[in-house]
């Protein structure tokens, strides 16, 4: 699953997402990708969990694009602990996703195929979706 | 080359945070600069996308205003990123006699050997290439004949483009615009999948130190 390899500080704040995707809001390389259309966490099993969905249905072919990557740690108490005693240790990763961001390319493959691919990925996530194309942006 | 497309602007005075109110009643802001001074214009929503989506940003537009003719190229349409709306669109005046540099898509025409055998596909790494040409040579699509990539390894250059008559491409010959790509990924995959069957843990993300490095120390 996807993670950092090296980081600075082992925990962060939890932050806020408001507004709109800075950046990474176009189809890169693919011809077919899916949108984040509100903002949440991805955790490295959802996109594992995409990555799965896509490689299956396009049964091999093509070639895709993950844009996200999980950089932020999230903390968790172990079950059954009082409360105190300072934060949780790292429990996993997750990508902060704000609306516009292109989560996943798709190319090589038939747009139909590709479309039905991200469909099928998109309930995987834990936020709306859109899938768009290029010809969707003049 | 291409066809001219024709649109009717009217002046626009209201600008800053106030355009809100024309997008609310179906105008979009413009601005066309250029030969003269810059002047803001408000164009009807729908009649500007159906002639973006048609024109994009390489066909020349003949912006009407007040019964005066500009003819324009959109260098920025700035859109809604989720919904598409259009929200502000910058257009360009050109020198008829001038040369300008802009963008044309590439677009893959013919069939690959190697892909008609069931190895693959082939794909385009690169979207577009940038051309220098007088407005009315303007093109907005260049064909790439992928017919010409025979076996897998087979790649192509900028330099095996057939430039338009008049057109001139400023991008790097030696760039690798298409090439066969995805014949290895089956194995990749299989191996990448046996790979992460064990979760990664988030233990094993190493902590950069504070202070200064062992190397650091020594000097």
């Amino acid at each position: 699953m996807l993670m950092p390899k090296r980081a600075k500080y082992r925990k962060q704040f939890r932050g806020r997402m408001r507004g709109m995707a800075k950046g990474g809001t176009d189809l890169q390389n693919g011809t077919v990708g899916l949108q984040a259309l509100e903002p949440g966490w991805i955790t490295s099993r959802q996109i594992e969990a995409i990555r799965r969905v896509v490689v299956r249905h396009n049964k091999r072919r093509g070639k895709y694009w993950i844009r996200i990557f999980p950089d932020k740690p999230v903390t968790a108490k172990p079950a059954e602990t009082r409360m105190g005693k300072g934060k949780g240790s790292v429990d996993h990763y997750v990508a902060v996703v704000k609306p516009g961001r292109i989560l996943f390319e798709i190319a090589g493959v038939p747009d139909d195929q590709a479309k039905e691919a991200l469909r099928l990925a998109s309930y995987k996530l834990p936020i709306k979706t859109q899938i768009v194309t290029r010809e969707d942006r003049l | 080359m291409s066809d001219r497309y024709t649109i009717t602007a009217e002046p626009r005075v209201v600008v800053g945070k106030k355009v809100k109110q024309l997008r609310r009643e179906g105008w979009v802001p413009a601005v066309i600069y250029g030969q003269h001074d810059p002047v803001n214009v408000q164009i009807e929503e729908h009649a500007l996308f159906l002639t973006l989506r048609d024109a994009g940003t390489t066909t020349l537009i003949d912006v009407e205003i007040e019964g005066k003719n500009r003819t324009v190229l959109a260098r920025e349409i700035q859109q809604h990123l989720t919904r598409g709306d259009l929200i502000h669109v910058d257009f360009m005046e050109v020198d008829m006699a001038a040369t300008i540099t802009s963008e044309a898509v590439l677009i893959m025409v013919g069939e690959s050997t190697a892909a008609e055998e069931g190895l693959g596909a082939v794909a385009l790494t690169l979207q577009s290439v940038e051309i220098e040409c007088l407005p009315e040579n303007l093109v907005s699509e260049i064909e790439v004949d992928i017919s010409q990539i025979a076996s897998t390894s087979d790649l192509l250059h900028v330099r095996d483009l057939t430039a338009p008559e008049g057109v001139t491409i400023l991008t790097d010959p030696d760039t690798v615009m298409a090439r066969f790509a995805f014949e290895t990924l089956i194995e990749e995959e299989e191996e990448e999948e046996e790979l992460e069957v064990g979760d990664g843990l988030a233990e094993d993300v190493e902590i950069i130190e504070k202070g200064k490095s062992e190397d650091e120390v020594e000097e």
